[in-house]
């Protein structure tokens, strides 16, 4: 760029030697990119900047210049006696009535659309993959577990996807710290789609919901460049560069910090209390090439990322007489995917991306190990045929091929046995490779009649694992009755494989069958003006073949459920001041053993969840924001009695057979608030964030601890909120 | 595996939490505020073919307590000893702080153990037993499992172990503050032990741990005990002291 601002210089000062000539070039303050279509005025001569930025005026004798654009406060500056002089405009906020619109998903009931502009307004860390959790049915997991409770279904029933690749980590676990930590960077992502519901054929193996990342498909105009520092907890680099106009090149790497911070606080804080030592450590890393061509585009993205933990603390249960338990984290990711789009004519257009991941696990923990590692190629490919602006008919095939190898030295399952002890419990030993795969086609439509579109579904899947084939049935409707409001309703079915450790024929039951949710939804949009809208959706979501634990095949199929409950979505769109929305869940979750059994409610059972976010700008450079959060307690089964165990000199507890999860720990009411300050150079940007993540407003309860002998009980205090301070700068 | 894994990272993280957050304010196991069982051995503990098997329950309590004794069973015993004809024999040993009660009782087996019948891999097999303590304040359910080596098992000739405090000593007179505690193994067998130490008065930091530290203990003479079981072994012993807090 500097090369043809000389060039334009140099062409001024050779082309009029004998005039006084003002070459002025105008730039936007911050990124230094230049503005075209710019006014400059100089006395009563006025001439508009190209795509360089450049303008030269030539003859005039006035002192002074004003530059207007759009968007950009005016300036006036005096003319200097120099070749080219550079003016920064600085931009301003536009007038509130401006409303960002956002894309135009295929039609599902159940699914959000949100922009990473408004996204990255509202959520933890600017994480783009946050955003879910604060939408209707959705909640957090328990623990450090990043990912979600999507209307009664755990963590394991949603898929998370990077454009068209299904991950098993997404969210680093140890991302709960910052309130949530995906492993893309927000730099890479160009925009989320999040369904809890409803979803669409496209999408298998999974009973919950589906959220997908998808990567930036653009060519900036210029390089961008990132260093982040948050602190305590991470930094980060970003580097994105065009090659010509249709190729881009982009790079992130991303290590935290805490593994230097805990471990002198922890030995501080736990002074004469015995030898703590806990090295929890995460990061990752992407690379991306992307070239677009006249018939789509070709896009190559390596994801790296590791999360892991070393711990060494006193604790009753140690296996040796130096008092010590130890533990040993590990999990690695990689994936190399290559995407191909491509319009083949006017009517059809293929999507695919072949994808290789790897994937790593080991734990070592109180004597026990497990090694995994996971080799998988997976080759996603859809066709899409556009009849007319009326018909679309999708179709596609996902097949998925795996080499799975086990190491385990671990106490023999099933975990959710009542009188389990994993002290006790004998141990297996076992070294197994697994191959399978599995594979499935899918064919859906959007058919517009009139004000109403009609997207029936349909797939069909295979699973070598357990021998199984099966057909899901799905459809949604959309029914546009007026430009206010729009009904809208959804039916579908939904398998899923179990856990391999559940089919595995050494642990579980190579027997099993897919288990199953039926999805009924049915909801009001309601357009109450161009900055406010309404969701409001009630639904009813059946568990079929649930597995539960049996004493003697391991596993079987017995356990079923429902979810059923109302959602309301109240959105503030985002214009250049305010954005913010009210999300709010009433559910029920119920759950049984066996079809005779009486239900009891799920672990995820919350009745109330309850979300306020929102980010007002007050300035050109100064916003502030927050999020407000009300979400009723865990369900938990109380101890009923206890037993010592001569062998381990410890207590087992004993739960009532009859009262599972009959207990709740108390409401949580929590508060994020934080600001932003873009401080703008010429060239670049220093992008201030600080805040409080997560302070609690009343009792601050995450589980319930027992004593020794389980006869007392004390809450156990969730994380203390968090302060932070983030450093950007951006170039 | 992604559920199992993540899950395991949760699991762990909140075990550390745990510890953390909810050992303060709760009744420590270490300290005797009432019936406490300790520990169980069995005699003889390796030979196969035996029909009746003695048990000692071993159990401490505030000076001066009666208990009594009952047969339990829990859902938990997978191959249950039948319970033994009550009653049984009862030695108590009275230290300055505690009484340690010693129960005593003859379990029989349905169809004896022979060696042939115990296979080669793991090498062992076990047999459950209960027993139900109880004293005026509280109702003590114990149940643990004996184990039973194969011949040709290296811990079929193993000797009991013996555990001995090395620091404190007998009627020492001691701060009740940061009073370190060690103690020792003695006929170590190639298995690990879990440690166990009680107290009549304070805490302990790490009861699991041969060399830790005591804290608050209340002036007096005051009673130490320290367990040791073989964890492959199972095999049990403890030892115990008076020191006079100043």
């Amino acid at each position: 760029m500097i090369q043809k601002y000389l060039l334009a210089v140099g062409f001024m000062l050779f082309s009029a030697p004998h005039a006084r000539a003002h070459t002025i070039v105008v730039l936007e303050k911050g990124t230094g990119a230049p503005l075209s279509h710019a006014e400059v005025k100089v006395g009563s001569t006025i001439c508009y900047t190209d795509a360089t930025g450049t303008c030269a005026i030539t003859g005039s004798k006035a002192a002074t210049c004003t530059i207007r654009q759009g968007g950009y406060a005016t300036e006036t500056v005096p003319i200097l006696d120099e070749p080219a002089q550079f003016v920064y405009l600085i931009p301003t906020l536009d007038r509130d009535e401006t409303v960002t619109v956002t894309g135009n998903p295929r039609v599902e009931v159940s699914q959000k659309r949100i922009s990473i502009k408004e996204i990255k307004k509202i959520v933890p860390n600017e994480d783009p993959a946050q955003v879910p959790v604060y939408l209707p049915g959705v909640q957090r997991s328990f623990g450090f577990d990043g990912r979600w409770i999507v209307r009664g279904s755990g963590p394991a029933d949603s898929l998370y996807y990077v454009d068209q690749v299904a991950l098993p980590l997404v969210f680093h676990p140890l991302g709960g710290l910052v309130g949530g930590l995906s492993i893309l960077p927000d730099n890479l992502v160009e925009d989320v789609n999040f369904s809890n519901g409803g979803f669409g054929p496209q999408y298998g193996d999974a009973t919950g919901g589906v959220l997908a990342l998808n990567t930036k498909k653009d060519i900036p105009a210029r390089s961008v460049s990132e260093a982040r520092l948050n602190v305590p907890f991470f930094g980060s680099l970003y580097h994105a560069h065009p090659i010509g106009e249709d190729q881009l090149v982009s790079a992130s790497y991303r290590k935290s910090f805490i593994e230097y911070i805990i471990p002198p606080v922890l030995k501080k804080a736990n002074k004469g209390k015995g030898d703590i030592t806990v090295v929890p450590f995460f990061g990752d890393g992407n690379l991306e090439y992307l070239k677009k061509t006249d018939d789509g585009q070709y896009k190559v993205l390596f994801i790296y990322a590791y999360d892991g933990v070393k711990a060494a603390f006193p604790s009753t249960a140690s296996q040796d007489e130096s008092g010590q338990s130890n533990v040993d984290y590990l999990t690695v990711e990689t994936n190399l995917s290559v995407n191909r789009r491509k319009t083949i004519n006017g009517k059809w257009s293929v999507n695919t991306t072949p994808n290789w991941l790897q994937y790593r696990q080991s734990a070592d923990f109180l004597g026990n190990s497990i090694n995994v590692g996971v080799n998988s190629f997976n080759f996603p490919l859809e066709f899409t045929y556009r009849k007319d602006r009326n018909l679309k008919i999708f179709t596609g095939v996902d097949g998925t091929w795996s080499r799975v190898v086990l190491n385990l030295n671990v106490p023999r399952p099933p975990l959710n046995d009542p009188f389990y002890d994993i002290e006790t419990a004998p141990k297996l030993t076992q070294a197994i490779t697994l191959y399978t795969h599995k594979e499935a086609a899918w064919v859906g439509a959007e058919w517009r009649l009139g004000d109403l579109v009609v997207a029936p579904g349909l797939r069909g899947f295979h699973a070598q694992a357990t021998e199984k084939n099966g057909i899901d049935p799905r459809l949604n409707l959309r029914w546009e009755l007026s430009p206010k409001y729009v009904l809208k309703g959804a039916v579908g079915q939904y398998s899923q494989l179990p856990q391999p450790v559940q089919w595995d024929r050494v642990f579980g039951n190579p027997h099993l069958k897919y288990k199953q949710s039926i999805h009924y939804v049915l909801g009001v949009e309601t357009k109450w003006s161009e900055q406010w809208e309404t969701d409001v959706q009630i639904f009813y979501k059946r568990f079929l073949r649930t597995v539960e634990a049996d004493a003697y095949t391991g596993y079987n199929n017995d356990g079923s459920g429902f979810s059923r409950g109302f959602e309301l979505f109240v959105r503030r769109n985002l214009t250049s001041r305010l954005f913010g929305w009210i999300s709010y869940t009433w559910s029920i979750n119920r759950v049984r053993d066996f079809d005779a059994g009486p239900f009891y409610p799920s672990p995820y059972d919350q009745t109330h969840i309850f979300h306020l976010v929102g980010d007002y700008r007050i300035s050109t450079d100064w916003s502030f924001g927050g999020r407000y959060l009300l979400q009723s307690g865990n369900t938990y089964t109380p101890v009923s009695s206890s037993v010592y165990n001569s062998n381990l000199d410890k207590y087992s507890p004993r739960y009532p057979a009859t009262a599972k999860n009959s207990d709740r720990l108390p409401i949580t009411r929590s508060l994020s608030v934080f600001a932003n300050r873009d401080i703008l150079y010429d060239r670049w940007t220093f992008k201030l964030r600080f805040g409080l993540e997560n302070y609690i407003l009343g009792q601050n309860v995450s589980n319930i601890a027992y004593n020794y002998d389980y006869s007392q009980t004390q809450p156990v205090q969730g994380l203390a909120f968090i302060p932070y301070i983030e450093l950007r700068a951006v170039l | 595996m992604r559920t199992t894994g993540v899950s395991l990272f949760c699991l762990l993280w909140v075990a550390i939490a745990s510890f953390q957050c909810s050992r303060d304010k709760m009744d420590p196991q270490e300290e005797i505020l009432n019936l406490r069982a300790i520990g169980v051995s069995a005699t003889p503990t390796l030979a196969p073919l035996l029909q009746d098997i003695t048990f000692t329950f071993y159990a401490l309590t505030p000076k001066g307590q009666t208990v009594s004794f009952a047969t339990y069973t829990d859902s938990r015993m997978s191959q249950p000893l039948q319970p033994p004809v009550l009653p049984t024999t009862e030695v108590v040993l009275s230290k300055g702080a505690l009484d340690l009660h010693q129960i005593s009782g003859a379990y029989s087996m349905d169809t004896p153990i022979s060696a042939a019948g115990i296979s080669a891999d793991p090498g062992y097999t076990t047999l459950d037993y209960g027993l139900v303590l109880t004293t005026s304040g509280k109702r003590e359910p114990i149940f643990g499992s004996v184990v039973f080596f194969n011949p040709s098992h290296p811990a079929y000739e193993w000797q009991n172990h013996g555990v001995s405090i090395t620091n404190l000593e007998e009627g020492q007179s001691v701060s009740g503050q940061d009073l370190e505690l060690q103690a020792k193994i003695t006929g170590r067998n190639a298995e690990d032990y879990r440690i166990g130490w009680f107290i009549s008065s304070g805490t302990i930091a790490n009861r699991r741990s041969l060399l830790t530290t005591s804290t608050d203990m209340k002036s007096g003479v005051q009673t130490i005990v320290v367990t040791a079981r073989g964890r492959l072994s199972g095999k049990f012993a403890y030892a115990m002291i008076d020191v006079n807090v100043k």
